[in-house]
């Protein structure tokens, strides 16, 4: 399948997945798709999540890198802290 | 924002990477959990999936912290938001402006014409996901970039 657009209409992804809008709208009420609400009855599916959806072997992966001895202090020494600010 | 534990500050880091990562390809850095001040690094790219959907924003949030006896507090952010297809950028900053020691939450907003360019903008202390909200719906609703009800503290 060819994905040519950074974001879809639930139409347009039930269309893809041969479903019914409503379950479209379901999976997204139900958490299990992901989409942008633009307002109170507009919503955007990143294709990402339509990749997802569709074909998830496709997705590119995303990473998580943790560092426990890398030095920071060099960036904020001499700042105050932002708690004074919020007060 | 609250001082949060290791355990809660690990908590929200993993939280952050699920939810970002279901609109684009999210890297994630976590500096210096051993020291007393931490850096968290955020890059999503959207769509992040490469050819033939070339990336069109890339949001960039860095959060630095300190060890204090209540646990990791939040102490400055830079929360940006960078239209790569218009070349415009948003942002949420919290760090001290040119003169100042204290560090002050403030909004920036440049245009690809360099208009805005070392302005500052008000704004309220806030969360990364508040920031970033805010970003991904004018991103998905394709409104540009533009300093509209900024008011300007410089």
């Amino acid at each position: 399948m060819e994905f040519t657009k950074s974001f879809y209409s639930p139409h347009e992804v039930a269309e893809m997945a041969s479903v019914h809008p409503s379950t479209i709208l379901n999976y997204i009420a139900s958490g299990h798709l992901y989409a942008v609400k633009l307002s109170e009855r507009t919503y955007r599916i990143p294709v990402r999540a339509v990749i997802g959806l569709l074909e998830p072997e496709r997705l590119s992966r995303s990473s998580m890198t943790v560092q426990p001895n890398a030095d920071i202090e060099s960036e904020v020494s001499g700042e105050p802290t932002g708690q004074a600010i919020s007060a | 924002m609250r001082p949060l534990s290791s355990q809660a500050y690990n908590q929200r880091r993993d939280d952050l990477y699920s939810r970002l990562d279901r609109l684009g390809r999210v890297l994630v850095q976590d500096l210096g959990s051993n020291s007393a001040t931490r850096k968290l690094v955020v890059d999503l790219f959207v769509p992040g999936q490469g050819d033939p959907l070339p990336d069109e924003v890339h949001f960039r949030y860095q959060e630095w912290w300190r060890l204090s006896p209540l646990g990791w507090q939040r102490i400055r952010y830079d929360y940006d938001y960078f239209d790569l297809v218009r070349g415009a950028r948003r942002g949420y900053h919290l760090h001290p402006l040119e003169g100042g020691a204290a560090a002050v939450p403030h909004a920036v907003c440049v245009l690809a014409s360099g208009v805005g360019t070392g302005r500052h903008y008000a704004a309220h202390e806030l969360d990364l996901l508040a920031a970033h909200e805010e970003f991904e719906a004018q991103y998905a609703s394709r409104r540009p970039i533009d300093p509209r009800g900024l008011r300007a503290i410089d």
